[in-house]
């Protein structure tokens, strides 16, 4: 059997594992859930391991094509999945927050086996959104997983849970329903008779490599006549949205704090470690390679939207006083780098941005556990009723030093070498004019970032032992369990990044393509 | 003066056998109350309507697959006919067990409320076959009329007869303006035939004469007022005022049978009369085509004022079923835009759909009348914590909603994809209304997610309110089993390709040479 096909399923069946449990039977419950993770997190490493060989005639490693939905005519669905070293990275670090975030999913006392059932199920829908190769199969993973999320802030999170809850659906739907106008209207494009595509309308590499040759004129939807540039552009920035709500951009970010906040720990650690991973993802999976000419008319707004991201987020991060929420803000400030990346299209920006979605997807996650040691122990995040946590807490203040100074860009850690590389490719970047300035502009980001992160590392951690925090135990074994697997790629990755680099490199080649198309 | 042509019925006999099980069963359950013990009438009543239903049913199916195509001035046994009178059934059936096992009539299933429904299935299966004006406004009043009473069925409760009356009314305008409609089409073409008799050697029909008098004002007029007339039906603006109050004044299986069987025939009949009055269309001259063009514009503008007018209105319910009646008019909505499109293959996106739509609604309905039965209650908040204690229950009423929304994996996405890459295809006409098609098909995705609002108000009550530890609904196994029974085909279509694929291919064959 297929490793990939494998990964993908496996949370699955131990979701439906759990739920023939006992209700009562919590600990069978927990470890059971914890093993189907571990055996996903491990099934993930192997088919992420073989990206690194070289790319195999039929362009993705674990490629798969069975035929699932078939009408006759064009309208073929094909079960197809495949990886290439930027869905092979991500689906390591699905696989790798899954088992920290099962870890720190320990303190779950309420209707645990709905609850682990929801998160492997989860994750079903993540594997399978980065293996898709087929639009309807993406459209299909990519809405799936909305539910379980949905239940997982509604039923388990913080006080105003229900809230953010229905807000996050509706916001991601609203996304997602453009996402599946602009999927229609490629496939009406592409099945058109004067389309000039002979391939399958819903195969991701066929539309990208159709998109890329001159049969496109310019336009995959170049049939809709005198309104083929209007419904060219539309659709792009439908497409657009649809992941710019995930990952999330200006102005769609609002669900994002509601729902870290509110969501429980390790569910945060999924949101902001995999989930925001998903739309950017999307960006470069499907968004630019369908549309090279229009990204390249485009570009200047997408590296502005990444500068209002960059701003707008860290300083209104500097203004929280709730830790969750700053962090949550911190990671709309983060994203933003790698849209400045993406937009520049060069070798090096487009490099330090999938090398970003990486590194802040260990990061955040590392974070949003250091947030939630703090809270199991104080049960309230205020920034100003903590202090001198590190005197009494030295091995979880070290831990949360680690990811704060990764965070905010120290060399030596992992966030670093995404940041520097996505500014010198954006700086040199020739794609779209005006790309100097902004990247200018951008660097006012980082000083911003270190000011919010300095703050709370001397507010929480650093000053005199807050009398009320005096009686804290320091991290336990399961929560070290949870953080380190994070701490190592901050670390590993910061003094060495070169094996992330090999992975991803053929990826940068192909996605920089865009580029040089038209 | 035209002479009167009593039509040979011999040989059209054999493809309505459905609709004579379904004729002779009236009587016979009339019989069988008046001689029952007095105990035992009711039960009888309920069983005998059953098997007939149910029995029409398995024909309806089996002639299903037949290929033959038998059409005559009155009626046509074609795919449509088949499709719609399937779901027709199919709905009769499961609203006759709703009236047995639910709540709202219990004490009262006299054998009338069976008649009458099965009334009113025959006059559905002869809408969606009616092939003349004449026996399509005969259908549409039959199925009407047992509807208005049906409706008023529960006298003493003053929501029920409020419910009847606005019915009647608004029926009466609708009526009314569809039979003005007729006699002006009947005008043009000499007859009242919608669509060409092959063989009878004359061309008159209403098709024959779009094909040289379509472009006429008083043409587009007329058309315009059968649609208004049929907008009645299927609960579509400008006629949809009535829907949620019956709804809620109605028995909980009446509003179910309207919601699926009801809007079913107005959609075959929609369907029918779109495709007769369009079909100047191979004229090929521009005035036929431009006015083609504009009834598609107004069927896409009755779309989406119905969608979202629908879905807009459904945010502010409490009433689980009033909620379900708006829910049903934005569905309405999302059908019409898959008429306007006007090709078989919109059709077959149509009749797909419709079956998709079948189980959903029939689903939600179902838990809202056993809901009704233990509590007494059709609030949304009757549901409080369900999903904790009869999870198998609430599970299936959360994949009904996931599907009315039209998410993956439920045969409410796959249903709805297939529906809106025909829209798409409006758009790419290479006419300057491209772009207002276009957009027609983006509103009408985006309607999803104000849906998503207020069908996650159940899942919120059941699922994310005060955690009630309590007993959970006391459901019989049969009822159980039908419940799941409905919701395993809604999940089943929305992602097993060897389910999808044989019924896509069933509406496709039944919606060919529709237009």
């Amino acid at each position: 059997m297929n490793v990939l096909t494998a990964a993908i399923f496996l949370p699955l069946v131990g979701s439906i594992a759990v739920l023939f449990l006992k209700k009562e039977d919590v600990n069978r419950i927990r470890w059971t859930g914890l093993a189907f993770a571990i055996g996903t997190f491990v099934l993930c490493t192997i088919a992420a391991l073989k990206c690194f060989d070289p790319v195999p005639a039929e362009g993705y490693h674990h490629m798969v094509e069975a035929k699932w939905i078939d009408l006759g005519g064009r309208f073929q669905v094909f079960y197809r999945i495949g990886l290439d070293g930027l869905s092979g990275m991500l689906v390591f670090l699905t696989g790798l927050l899954a088992v920290c975030a099962a870890i720190a999913s320990w303190n779950i006392e309420k209707g645990v086996r709905g609850y682990w059932a929801m998160f492997l199920f989860l994750h079903v829908g993540v594997i399978g959104t980065f293996a898709s190769l087929d639009l309807f199969m993406f459209y299909v993973f990519w809405e799936i997983m909305l539910l379980p999320m949905y239940f997982l802030i509604g039923v388990w999170g913080g006080p105003r849970r229900v809230y953010a809850s229905i807000k996050f659906f509706l916001y991601t739907l609203f996304g997602s329903i453009l996402l599946l106008a602009g999927i229609l209207a490629v496939y009406f494009g592409l099945t058109h008779a004067e389309s000039g595509f002979t391939g399958n309308p819903f195969s991701i590499p066929e539309i990208a490599a159709f998109a890329a040759s001159p049969l496109a004129h310019g336009n995959i939807l170049h049939v809709f006549g005198a309104n083929a540039a209007t419904i060219g552009v539309l659709t792009f920035w439908g497409m657009f949205i649809a992941f710019a709500v995930k990952v999330p951009v200006f102005p769609f970010h609002t669900w994002l704090p509601d729902a870290h906040v509110e969501a429980p720990t390790p569910i945060s650690v999924i949101l902001a470690g995999i989930l925001l991973k998903m739309g950017a993802y999307g960006m470069l999976r499907i968004n630019f390679p369908f549309f090279p000419d229009i990204m390249k008319d485009m570009a200047i707004y997408i590296g502005l939207l990444g500068l209002i991201n960059i701003i707008y987020g860290a300083l209104v991060a500097m203004a929280q006083t709730d830790f969750k929420r700053m962090v949550a803000y911190s990671s709309v400030s983060h994203m933003g780098f790698c849209l400045l990346g993406f937009a520049a299209m060069t070798p090096e920006g487009m490099t330090g941005a999938i090398l970003q979605l990486f590194n802040h997807g260990t990061i955040s996650g590392l974070l949003f556990l250091v947030v939630g040691v703090a809270y199991d122990r104080a049960h309230h995040r205020d920034l100003n009723r903590f202090g001198g946590l590190m005197w009494n807490m030295p091995i979880y203040s070290a831990i949360s030093s680690i990811a704060i100074f990764a965070s905010l860009g120290l060399p030596g850690l992992s966030g670093f070498i995404g940041e520097i590389l996505t500014f010198i490719g954006s700086f040199k970047s020739e794609f779209y004019y005006g790309a100097k300035i902004i990247t200018v502009v951008a660097t006012v980001g980082l000083v911003l970032t270190a000011a919010y992160y300095l703050r709370a590392l001397q507010k929480v951690y650093l000053g005199k032992t807050n009398p009320a925090c005096e009686a804290f135990p320091d991290a336990t074994l399961r929560e070290k369990l949870a953080m380190i697997p994070l701490v190592v790629p901050t670390i590993l990755f910061g003094v060495y990044p070169g094996p992330l680099l090999d992975l991803i490199r053929d990826s940068v080649a192909t996605m920089t393509k865009v580029a040089s198309v038209g | 003066m035209i002479p009167l042509n009593i039509p040979d019925l011999s040989g059209l006999l054999d493809h309505f056998l459905a609709e004579v099980v379904l004729c002779l069963a009236i009587p016979v359950i009339l019989v069988v109350d008046l001689i029952a013990r007095k105990g035992n009438r009711e039960k009888t009543a309920g069983t005998l309507a059953l098997f007939a239903l149910l029995s029409a049913f398995i024909l309806a199916c089996v002639q299903s697959t037949g290929e033959s195509i038998v059409v005559t001035k009155l009626l046509r046994a074609d795919g449509l006919a088949k499709a719609f009178r399937i779901i027709a059934l199919g709905a009769g059936c499961v609203a006759a067990w709703f009236a047995v096992r639910g709540g709202d009539l219990r004490g009262r299933g006299h054998a009338e409320f069976y008649v009458l429904l099965i009334g009113a299935v025959a006059g559905a299966c002869l809408t969606a076959a009616a092939n003349d004006m004449a026996m399509l406004y005969l259908s549409i009043e039959t199925l009407s009329i047992c509807g208005y009473l049906l409706a008023g069925y529960k006298r003493n409760d003053s929501l029920s007869a409020e419910a009847a009356m606005k019915y009647v009314i608004f029926g009466a305008v609708a009526s009314g303006m569809m039979l003005y409609g007729f006699s002006l089409l009947y005008g043009f073409g000499g007859t009242s035939v919608l669509t060409t008799v092959p063989g009878s050697g004359i061309g008159r029909s209403l098709e024959a004469a779009a094909l040289t008098r379509a472009g006429e004002p008083a043409f587009l007029i007329a058309t315009v007022m059968v649609f208004a007339g049929l907008a009645y039906k299927v609960a579509a603006f400008p006629f949809q005022f009535w829907c949620p109050d019956v709804y809620q004044g109605a028995p909980t299986s009446v509003a179910a049978f309207l919601a699926v069987a009801s809007k079913g025939a107005g959609f075959a009949a929609l369907l029918r009369v779109v495709s007769a009055a369009t079909a100047g269309g191979a004229a090929n001259t521009e005035m036929i085509l431009s006015a083609n063009e504009t009834l598609k514009i107004v069927l896409v503008v009755m779309a989406l004022i119905t969608m979202t007018l629908g879905n807009v209105a459904a945010l502010r319910q409490t009433n689980a079923k009033r909620l379900l009646a708006y829910s049903s008019i934005a569905h309405a909505g999302y059908l019409l835009l898959g008429v306007a499109v006007c090709t078989d293959a919109a059709a077959a996106a149509i009749v797909f759909y419709m079956f998709v739509y079948l189980f959903m609604t029939l689903t939600a309905f179902f838990t809202v009348s056993m809901v009704e039965r233990e509590t007494g209650r059709v609030d949304i908040d009757a549901f409080e914590g369900l999903g904790f204690r009869s999870p198998l229950f609430a599970g299936c009423l959360l994949v009904s909603l996931l599907a009315l929304t039209g998410l993956p994996p439920t045969g409410g996405f796959v249903g709805k994809f297939f529906l809106f890459k025909e829209v798409f295809a409006l758009s790419g006409s290479g006419s300057a209304n491209g772009m207002f098609f276009f957009w027609a098909g983006v509103i009408g995705l985006l309607n999803s997610v104000i849906s998503l609002a207020y069908y996650m108000r159940f899942v919120k009550v059941m699922y994310l309110g005060k955690r009630t530890d309590g007993p959970g609904l006391a459901l019989a196994p049969v009822d159980t089993g039908i419940l799941v029974g409905l919701t395993i085909p809604v999940l089943l279509l929305g992602f097993a390709g060897f389910v999808i694929t044989p019924l896509y291919e069933v509406a496709q064959r039944l919606a060919e040479g529709i237009f």
